[in-house]
């Protein structure tokens, strides 16, 4: 069951075109992983998923209804974190913590304060004392205290530190087990590898890439490091073969993974003493992406 | 010393224009109003006899405790110029310092700006610096510019000396304030605190002076306020005044300095609570969260209005033995009924001015919070949109339904005990709640700006300022009927001299209500932008 959809959801602000037709779709139970640079549009559209921003174009529904007419409806069953968490200064973050919950109506307040336990939270002090790393856990502990089945995470881990963050991480998981669903726009890429069942990547109001992880890998390179018996003369000219390093008997290269085959076929004559592949971390697959892209763009 | 002001030079024209739309607008309004008004005082008393008719209209406790001592025995234009709008305009002035400095000051540190300053090789002073001579230059600007105009006017009665004084009077009582505001901003942690500090001195000040000039002289020596009338400006242009306001301000300033050294960045000196682990079961619900957010200032302006209200319920026993001694008064009140009961339709018409302004703020806070990005969460759970424009809109609604009937509880209570022929509680209930109308529509038109432009949702203050330039300076700047009848507060009926009219009421109420309609309406349509 698809418990988020996005149909060709276009926004402008003026002539200024936010989204393009960006469709996306979430099935129940998995975690999705929304990633693209800044401006690209990722806040947009999940202000759009949120009923904030209006859609120029194209349905967007939540659970079957749309996330414009019903959006007080649907949020009862969602869970947002934002990047920034703006709270009310005069407020302690326990205050805040429980404002937000009760608007969802009624809430276990035993839940709640395991969620500040495990987040290791203050709650006693007002929030315009709070670092940005524990705002940013006060919409945290709302969302995952709350009975949510839907958590949208728009880059909410920017603050943490590294065991806040693993804390974080363990929680998603956590909550994937438990069948709920979660849309997680990120930067921190691995964060995205580790966690993510899908990913799309935005660029420019537009999604240039959706798919599974390995999807997404069969579409670029393997890095390869290989050490052989005699030096592997002419594997420049093979097709599939990119970035060539030697030194000594190492050689390293990348290969396009549709002439693997090919490749792995011509090395062996040399007789292979070892080797090395490594599958392309989303980093790599995201920086060529991008990188590709605007030499394209530049050359147009 | 160098060392704590290096990097000023640069920061003085940044900051400088940060602000310079909003204080050329300040300063273009204050010096129009201050020469428009000037030039028509000749040519209303020209001569001593219509000074002397004014006099008699001016010297009376409820006048002397709004406007301040009269003097001179009303020789000259100029000084009837002086007791009108001495006051008046050096409590604008204050207004727009307390605005630039709490701005300048802790609301810059609040948003972090301070703090990445701070972080480059620049003076721990050098910061405070540059925004004391950012609200120094426009005081010295302010004052140039006023002199100038009101002195190449050449009115008569207003002799260029006094021009002079009166100008520096209302620039360094400026400067006073925006050096308060600094002094303030040190004390607690955010720009809303240190604004509600500095305009409770200024009301507390003005308070100080009205009881000091009807009753206790000393106390308007301790008034700043009341300094300004002790410069007899345009008759003996007594410089003494701007001596003591420059002299105050210097001792804030260093005053000021002295604890931007040694504070710590974001830290205030007065100290902070624990705060409660959990939200009360008041503050879950989403009025209560309003109110919440709003208490200090909502309680602030009802205790403002209250002791205003106190204040001018105590003169009202000496009012009336003035008004039997003076048989010539009757031509200053010329409408219907006994002097004490035009006195107070008067007074609540004024009052409800005031009330306005918590009315708008208390709304006009749901487009702070969405600038502050701060309805994106609220909007992120189960709320929607009208549900949370209703949660707003009821303390406004409250606040313009029940702050007219404290007033009349306060204003009725005090005035019975100090007179014997005070009006029954049922007229001044009646005089104080006709404005809840017209506060209703000036509210519906914020939620109308709210809906559709909510850019420019400040400009409903502009409904404020009009009702106030109309009532206050209709007369004198003979302004034609159409012109007031613009202003809202215009189209209320005088209770209880006329007869009620319910239609009137109804349709202020009627058009509101359909305001507000609209308003929702396109608050539901628009996008939110945080």
């Amino acid at each position: 069951m698809s418990v988020l959809q996005l149909d060709r959801i276009s926004k402008k602000f003026g002539d200024f075109q936010a989204l393009d037709q960006v469709s996306m779709e979430l099935n129940e139970g998995e975690i999705y992983g929304f990633i693209g640079p800044n401006g690209a549009g990722k806040s947009t559209t999940i202000r759009i998923l949120l009923g904030m921003l209006k859609a120029t174009g194209g349905r967007a529904t939540l659970f079957g209804k749309d996330v414009w007419k019903d959006a007080a409806e649907v949020h009862k069953r969602c869970a947002y974190v934002p990047g920034d968490v703006y709270v009310w200064p005069n407020l302690t973050g326990g205050e805040v913590i429980d404002v937000l919950l009760k608007m969802n109506g009624s809430y276990s307040k035993k839940k709640r304060d395991e969620w500040v336990e495990r987040f290791q939270f203050d709650p006693t002090k007002k929030a315009r004392s709070y670092s940005k790393g524990n705002r940013q856990k006060i919409a945290l502990i709302a969302a995952f205290a709350s009975e949510a089945d839907l958590f949208i995470l728009d880059e909410p881990t920017s603050g943490l530190d590294p065991l806040m963050e693993h804390t974080f991480q363990q929680s998603v998981r956590e909550v994937k087990e438990a069948g709920k669903t979660v849309l997680l726009s990120s930067h921190i890429l691995s964060e995205v590898e580790k966690l993510c069942d899908r990913v799309a990547i935005i660029r420019k109001g537009k999604i240039i890439e959706r798919g599974t992880l390995d999807d997404l890998r069969h579409l670029t390179r393997m890095q390869i490091q290989v050490e052989t018996r005699e030096a592997p003369e002419g594997l420049t000219k093979l097709s599939g073969v990119h970035q060539l390093e030697e030194s000594g008997r190492w050689i390293s290269f990348q290969a396009d993974t549709d002439h693997m085959e090919e490749i792995i076929n011509y090395l062996n004559k040399y007789g292979v003493r070892k080797m090395e592949s490594t599958p392309p971390t989303l980093e790599d697959l995201f920086m060529r992406h991008y990188k590709e892209r605007s030499s394209e763009e530049s050359a147009q | 010393m160098r060392k704590q002001i290096k990097g000023t030079r640069i920061l003085f024209p940044i900051l400088l224009r940060q602000h310079r739309l909003r204080l050329l607008l300040w300063l273009a309004g204050l010096v129009l109003v201050t020469c428009s008004v000037a030039y028509a005082y000749p040519e209303m008393y020209p001569d001593q006899a219509s000074r002397e008719a004014y006099s008699i209209t001016m010297e009376n406790p409820a006048m002397i405790a709004m406007l301040g001592i009269g003097y001179d025995h009303y020789q000259k234009a100029g000084s009837l110029f002086a007791l009108e709008m001495l006051l008046f305009s050096a409590i604008a002035v204050a207004i727009m310092n307390i605005l630039l400095m709490s701005k300048l000051t802790r609301d810059d540190e609040e948003n972090g700006i301070l703090e990445l300053v701070q972080s480059r090789s620049v003076g721990r002073l050098s910061y405070l610096t540059a925004s004391f001579m950012v609200m120094l230059s426009v005081n010295v600007l302010f004052v140039i510019l006023l002199a100038a105009a009101m002195g190449s006017m050449q009115i008569e009665g207003f002799g260029l000396p006094g021009v002079i004084l009166y100008s520096g009077l209302l620039g360094s009582f400026g400067l006073l304030f925006g050096t308060l505001t600094a002094f303030f901003a040190h004390f607690v942690t955010s720009s809303r605190g240190t604004s509600v500090f500095s305009f409770g001195a200024l009301f507390f000040f003005y308070l100080l002076r009205a009881v000091g000039d009807v009753d206790a002289a000393f106390l308007s020596w301790i008034s700043p306020l009341g300094w300004l009338s002790r410069a007899y400006v345009f008759v003996e242009n007594n410089f003494f005044p701007i001596g003591l306001l420059l002299v105050s301000s210097l001792v804030l300033g260093i005053a000021a300095f002295t604890l931007q050294a040694k504070r710590d960045i974001g830290d205030g000196l007065l100290p902070e609570r624990a705060g409660s682990v959990h939200a009360s079961s008041f503050l879950k619900t989403k009025t209560g969260l309003v109110f919440r957010l709003q208490k200090t200032i909502i309680f602030m302006w009802t205790i403002g209005i209250l002791l205003l209200n106190i204040v001018f319920a105590l003169i009202l026993g000496d009012l009336e033995s003035f008004f039997l001694e003076n048989e010539a008064m009757q031509a200053f009140l010329t409408g219907e009924g006994n002097v004490m009961e035009q006195f107070i339709v008067l007074l609540m018409g004024i009052m409800a001015l005031f009330i306005t302004a918590p009315v708008i703020i208390s709304f006009l806070r749901l487009r702070g919070e969405e600038k502050a990005n701060r309805t994106e969460l609220v909007f992120s759970r189960a709320i929607s949109r009208m549900q949370l424009l209703r949660a707003y809109l009821i303390p406004s609604i409250l606040i313009a339904v029940l702050l007219p009937v404290l007033q009349a509880v306060a204003l009725w209570s005090v005035g019975t005990s100090v007179s014997e022929d005070m009006m029954p509680f049922s007229d001044v209930l009646g005089a104080s709640m006709v404005y809840t109308p017209a506060l209703l529509l000036v509210l519906s038109m914020a939620v109308l700006f709210i809906g559709w432009l909510p850019k420019a949702a400040s400009l409903v203050w502009l409904l404020l300022v009009y009702g106030f330039i109309v009532i206050y300076l209709g007369d004198i700047l003979e302004l034609p009927d159409w012109v007031r009848s613009l202003s809202i507060y215009e189209h209320v009926p005088v209770y209880p001299s006329e007869e009620l009219s319910y239609a009137a009421l109804l349709i202020l109420c009627g058009v509101s209500v359909l305001f507000m309609f609209i308003g929702a309406l396109g608050y539901k349509r628009r996008d939110i932008e945080g």
